[in-house]
């Protein structure tokens, strides 16, 4: 269904109709730039001013936003702005990892769970079911607790089961093309089965799983901002430039100073909003059912 | 029996989106429907007579787009781009769809979806669980039909549900888009049997839309052929049927295989066009037997002899 | 009937097994943790008392046995509620979990009940209407609002109601806490019991920023979720039958085309709710409210993972139960039953 739209069109004739035709598009590709440019900013800033760049203390905390500190500065007197940009690039480097990670975990684990079939096929709907069942932020905070909290740690303990969501649903794109010629004849030919997967199974359930994978990397900002807003509001001191972190180390000082929890927050909320605005009119624009026009005709 | 215009339409084109464009596949047609008689409108696949059927019985899709003239009962359904079947639809017009297991709800009984649009059309008191019986005899169902669920019948009586659920509004005109494409060869004849015998017994005006023009000749009283969103052929069915006057028509019966006949059946070479790419002039030209220089341009419908018309270059004066 | 009967048997037994799963990472989870595990289930003791507990736990865990029977007992533990000591509370954790998830709960319950009926009137408005600006508008509010982080919002809104001296911070005034009798747990349900209207409306109050804050996500997703859907049935063959049947919009939109809706829309819901768990936790903590999340909040600096496999338990059942409540209904609701 979402793969037959495709067909007709360019994948770059398809995103300037996009474009062309939804302002949802057009507001998320604007706010995601923004953030990728905030993003590169971060990550060059210590280049320039040396890696402390974001852990500075420059001697006047609970400042509120002016023209010296954009955004203020927090409880150890650091430049809030700077910090936020560095959570920037923190945040885009999570996210690409979690979506990559649990992606190719996903795909891979469906693809071969409808390919055997069997008992393969029951034991790992199994072990994705109970994936899907177990609260992923509350598997990552374990893990956390187990392994520490180091930006790659929480991106990894999101992977422990965020992959079951790609994975079920590649599992059923697979099994849908399944019994489809191209690949009978091929296990008829006597291919071994891994070269069949990679060569005709995966290339054929890739679209539809990344469009579904673009339109919830705003839940996985949101996911990873959850963690470390419960692993922010119990510590005694941050270190790292996190949203998550910042936001919820920060509850303790929302009635005195608004800007130290507020603004990390907002940035969680532009970055995961961008991404679903883009997700949302790509899927729109991809659903038959969706795109044409409506009205009510009875 | 009053001779009056149940349907009529006047340069008629209707459209679909299409990859943000709009392909028309119905062209500036001009058909005109006598009351209590059976018009059959017959064509390939792709040629525009579901459509066309659509149009008819108010159920274009929210992405088409119309233009030109259509009036059934002599409410006007059709100007330009705007449509209005408020009244129209199940009062005056209701269709047989072309696969009765999507049709159906498959959610409630066959009764319950009976009863309900009885109930809605004349109220709680006229008894509707009665005239639902009497549907299901009408169209020689089983009473115990009315308890079934939709997934529970076969593929004709589906069929007969669906016709007895299209008759439960007593409509004006009926439609029926290819009624029987989804049966077996021997329940074809004897849905269209059955639905010629209620079209006489109530009155109605039945369009029968079909492929199938041998079983078209055995229930029907006017034909229009339509080939790639026009008609190239209409008039009396007697008329066309025995002699047959645009290329087409004359390919597509002799393509019907006689019983005992050992000529080979002939084959119409090439296929229909599609939509996207809708030969100059006449639209059969590149697979005409016949074609010359002239059907280069677009032929109109032209009246060959009374209740006969037909748009070939060749019978222009 | 009979094949739904052994649809629901089948699908139960399925959930058994996800719960039995469950009970086998947590046990996982207790050779993970770094030093000895029987130190660990003591909740990490100090003082004089410690080698008896450690010695206690040992026993308790079955060190001394064979692997096979330490799992048994493990699952045995499980299933009897003895999930361990907390190493924060120093105390039962599934006696302190459970009196805290009624708050939870309570919070929960609350913001559903608003949230369905105005997501589904959203989300059915928007999709009769799509292609409109009030749809435009509908859908851009659903997915701001459920891409909004929760705890965020009710940040928001708790110094927007401080503002505006509306307390909102906490369940429950300090002056009434010591006169409400706990029956159920939930405060709502306890207040009207012992017929206090005072208590009730102080509680009520209290309850409506955090819920609304936390209905924003179940609203913007289920008003999404019936949207796309509800779109899509509008074009089935069936719902364009009615209408040439010339039924009235009423009945094709609610008797025919939402009608074979409910059971995907009652499973979307299941979903929302589970997932919505976690977001009352944390808005939970920031409204000063306790239960949960603020439990949670607390064991998490103390590396109390004990408690933290507890919550997790716990709303893997949420979402177990949930959802197998939402597939028999399914079941029972569509008479195509479908069985895999």
């Amino acid at each position: 269904m979402i793969k037959g739209a495709l067909k007709s069109m360019s994948i770059q004739a398809f995103l300037i109709t996009v474009w062309r035709k939804r302002s949802a598009f057009r507001a998320g590709l604007i706010i995601t730039a923004a953030i990728l440019l905030a993003g590169i900013a971060g990550s060059l800033l210590p280049l320039i001013y040396g890696w402390d760049i974001g852990f500075r203390v420059v001697g006047e905390s609970f400042q509120s936003p002016s023209l010296r500190h954009v955004f203020g500065t927090d409880d150890l007197g650091r430049d809030m702005f700077t910090r936020v940009l560095m959570g920037a690039s923190r945040a885009l480097v999570q996210t690409t990892i979690v979506i990559i990670l649990s992606l190719s975990i996903g795909l891979f684990l469906g693809a071969v769970a409808a390919y055997y079939r069997g008992f393969v096929e029951r034991a790992l709907s199994y072990v994705t079911e109970l994936f899907l069942a177990i609260p992923s932020i509350l598997l990552a905070l374990v893990f956390i607790i187990l392994f520490g909290r180091g930006a790659l740690t929480v991106s990894l303990a999101l992977v422990v089961s965020w992959w079951s969501w790609y994975g079920r649903f590649a599992y059923l794109q697979a099994r849908a093309i399944r019994d489809l010629d191209f690949i009978v004849l091929a296990k008829h030919y006597g291919l071994p089965g891994t070269y069949i997967i990679l060569r005709h199974v995966l290339p054929n359930i890739m679209s539809p799983v990344f469009i579904q994978a673009l339109t919830d990397a705003g839940s996985v900002v949101i996911e990873l901002a959850t963690i470390n807003f419960l692993v922010g509001v119990g510590t005694t001191s941050i270190e790292e430039p996190d949203w998550g972190l910042m936001l919820g180390y920060g509850v303790r000082y929302m009635f005195n100073y608004w800007w130290i929890p507020f603004l990390p927050g907002l940035f969680i909320v532009l970055m995961a909003l961008g991404f679903a605005l883009i997700g949302d009119s790509i899927y729109e624009e991809m659903h038959p059912q969706l795109k044409r026009r409506w009205k009510l005709w009875f | 029996m009053v001779l009056e215009a149940s349907i009529k339409s006047i340069d008629l084109s209707i459209g679909y989106e299409y990859d943000y464009e709009v392909l028309w596949v119905v062209n500036s047609i001009n058909i005109f429907v006598w009351r209590n008689t059976t018009y059959c409108i017959i064509g390939e696949s792709g040629c525009g007579k579901s459509t066309l059927g659509n149009a008819i019985a108010g159920l274009l899709p929210t992405y088409a787009y119309t233009n030109g003239y259509l009036e059934v009962e002599e409410r006007v359904v059709v100007r330009g781009d705007e449509t209005n079947y408020n009244g129209v639809r199940g009062r005056i017009v209701t269709r047989i769809p072309q696969d009765p297991s999507s049709a159906l709800n498959p959610y409630v009984t066959i009764g319950e979806q009976l009863v309900k649009v009885i109930k809605h059309h004349y109220g709680a008191g006229g008894n509707p669980l009665g005239k639902a019986r009497e549907l299901l005899k009408l169209v020689k169902l089983p009473l115990e039909v009315i308890d079934y669920y939709p997934h529970e019948l076969s593929g004709g009586m589906k069929q007969r549900a669906a016709i007895a659920l299209a008759l439960a509004p007593t409509p004006k005109v009926i439609v029926a888009d290819e009624p029987t494409s989804s049966l077996d060869a021997y329940l074809r004849g004897v849905v269209a049997g059955l639905l010629k015998r209620v079209q006489r017994e109530l009155n109605l005006t039945l369009v029968f839309i079909t492929h199938d023009i041998a079983l078209a000749s055995t229930i029907c009283d006017y034909i229009a052929v339509m080939y790639a969103g026009t008609i190239v052929e209409e008039g009396a069915a007697c008329k066309v049927l025995r002699n047959p006057l645009h290329p087409y028509t004359q390919l597509l019966l002799k393509a019907i295989p006689k019983l005992g006949s050992r000529e080979i059946l002939s084959t119409i070479p090439g296929s229909p066009p599609s939509p996207t790419s809708y030969p100059e002039g006449c639209r059969f030209r590149p697979r005409c037997p016949v074609g010359f220089n002239e059907c280069y341009k677009a032929p109109k419908l032209i009246e060959f002899e009374p209740q006969h018309k037909v748009s070939c270059w060749r019978y222009a004066q | 009937m009979g094949v739904t009967l052994s649809y629901v048997v089948k699908r139960i037994i399925f959930s058994i097994a996800i719960v039995l799963g469950i009970s086998i990472i947590t046990y996982v989870f207790i050779y993970l943790a770094p030093g000895d595990p029987a130190y660990v289930w003591a909740g990490r003791p100090r003082g004089p008392l410690a080698s008896e507990a450690i010695a206690k736990a040992r026993v308790e865990l079955g060190l001394d046995q064979p692997i096979y029977v330490q799992f048994l007992l493990h699952v045995l533990r499980f299933f009897s509620g003895n999930w361990g000591l907390s190493i924060r509370f120093k105390q039962s954790v599934f006696s302190l979990v459970m009196r805290n998830f009624a708050s939870t709960l309570e919070l929960l319950l609350v913001s559903f009940i608003t949230s369905i009926p105005v997501g589904l009137f959203l989300g059915i408005y928007s999709s009769l209407y799509r292609g409109s600006r009030v749809d435009a508008a509908i859908n851009s509010l659903s997915i701001v609002l459920s891409n909004t982080p929760r705890f965020w919002i009710g940040l928001a809104m708790l110094l927007a109601f401080t503002s505006l001296n509306v307390p909102t911070y906490g369940r429950i005034s300090d002056s009434f806490r010591g006169e409400l009798v706990e029956r159920v747990g939930l405060y709502l349900v306890d207040s009207l019991l012992q017929g206090r209207l005072d208590i009730f409306l102080d509680v009520f109050t209290r309850i409506i920023p955090p819920a609304l804050a936390l209905s924003l996500y179940p609203i913007g997703a289920i008003a999404r979720v019936t949207r796309i859907s509800l779109s899509e049935a509008l074009q089935e063959e069936f719902v364009r039958e009615a209408v040439s049947l010339g039924l009235p919009r009423k009945t094709v939109v609610y008797g025919y085309a939402l009608r074979g809706l409910i059971p995907s829309l009652v499973q979307a819901t299941g979903l929302f709710f589970s997932y919505s768990l976690i977001d009352a936790m944390a808005v939970e903590y920031v409204f000063g409210r306790e239960g949960l999340g603020s439990l949670l909040v607390k064991a998490i600096p103390a590396n109390d993972f004990p408690l933290i496999t507890a919550a997790l338990v716990i709303v893997t059942l949420v979402y177990v139960v949930t959802n197998t409540a939402a597939d028999i209904v399914q079941a029972l609701v569509n008479p195509r039953v479908t069985m895999q």
